[in-house]
């Protein structure tokens, strides 16, 4: 606890990953609170410790909630739809051109950048409280995560993932399989 | 956590998002608006009751931190 370090900076330092936290970052951008970390190790105040640990709480559990009620809010906005077909419907007619006098790149080009652009607002393990399941989920290779995203975040169909990839739809669809099996099996 | 009080934060958390989650709902029929709102008010009830939500102190994250990367 707070009785190991002698001085704050010191417990700053030897917890960078803590402090990279969002969460973290968030609480402590609050001066007070830091000041109160700060008596409660330099002083062993166990009153600020203790006042510490309750703001914390509120914090943690607020931002838990905010979080939540995003995700839960997200699922019902049709933004995501709303977005994929005003991109196909601005570019059915003009698919063909180039992008520029000259250009020998066809406008139907600049969809893998487009899809870059896709804000995914977070990712796929922020859905989720449940920490088997997210961790099921990171210990997937990198191309199976961002395939789970694009499906169930971006509503992206299996061809237009494997677009994105520049990959085959039989490879992603044996990739998404995989991942699925992959964290069945982990949650079993 | 004797002064913490769950059922005070569900409330105000609610309540401060009452207009993001109007605002991502409002291209539904004004009857589903309800019922999705009632759904999202108990499956945020849910949560923290059934402890898929629940409370730490700061140091308990500090050690729940570290210990996920070892």
């Amino acid at each position: 606890m707070y009785e190991a370090y002698y001085y704050v900076d010191e417990f700053v330092n030897q917890n960078p990953e803590l402090f990279e936290q969002p969460i973290i970052k968030s609480f402590f951008q609050d001066q007070d609170h830091f000041l109160l970390l700060k008596k409660a190790i330099e002083h062993n105040d166990e009153n600020a410790n203790q006042e510490l640990n309750q703001q914390f709480i509120k914090f943690y559990m607020t931002y838990r909630l905010v979080s939540y009620i995003s995700v839960l809010s997200r699922r019902y906005t049709n933004d995501y739809d709303q977005k994929l077909k005003k991109h196909q419907d601005r570019h059915v007619l003009i698919l063909d051109k180039p992008v520029s006098k000259g250009d020998d790149a066809a406008i139907i080009d600049l969809f893998h950048a487009e899809y870059d652009d896709y804000d995914l607002h977070g990712t796929i393990t922020d859905i989720f409280s449940d920490e088997r399941l997210i961790n099921a989920i990171n210990e997937l290779s990198n191309k199976k995560k961002r395939i789970l995203e694009l499906t169930f975040m971006g509503q992206l169909s299996i061809k237009e993932i494997a677009e994105y990839f520049n990959d085959s739809s039989q490879n992603i669809s044996k990739h998404k399989r995989d991942a699925v099996n992959k964290i069945k099996s982990k949650l079993s | 956590m004797e002064n913490f009080d769950e059922n005070v934060i569900i409330h105000e958390t609610l309540k401060m998002m009452k207009p993001k989650i109007k605002k991502s709902i409002n291209h539904t029929s004004y009857q589903e608006q309800e019922d999705v709102e009632q759904e999202i008010n108990l499956k945020v009830v849910e949560a923290v009751k059934s402890e898929k939500i629940k409370p730490i102190d700061f140091w308990e994250f500090v050690e729940k931190n570290k210990s996920e990367r070892t």
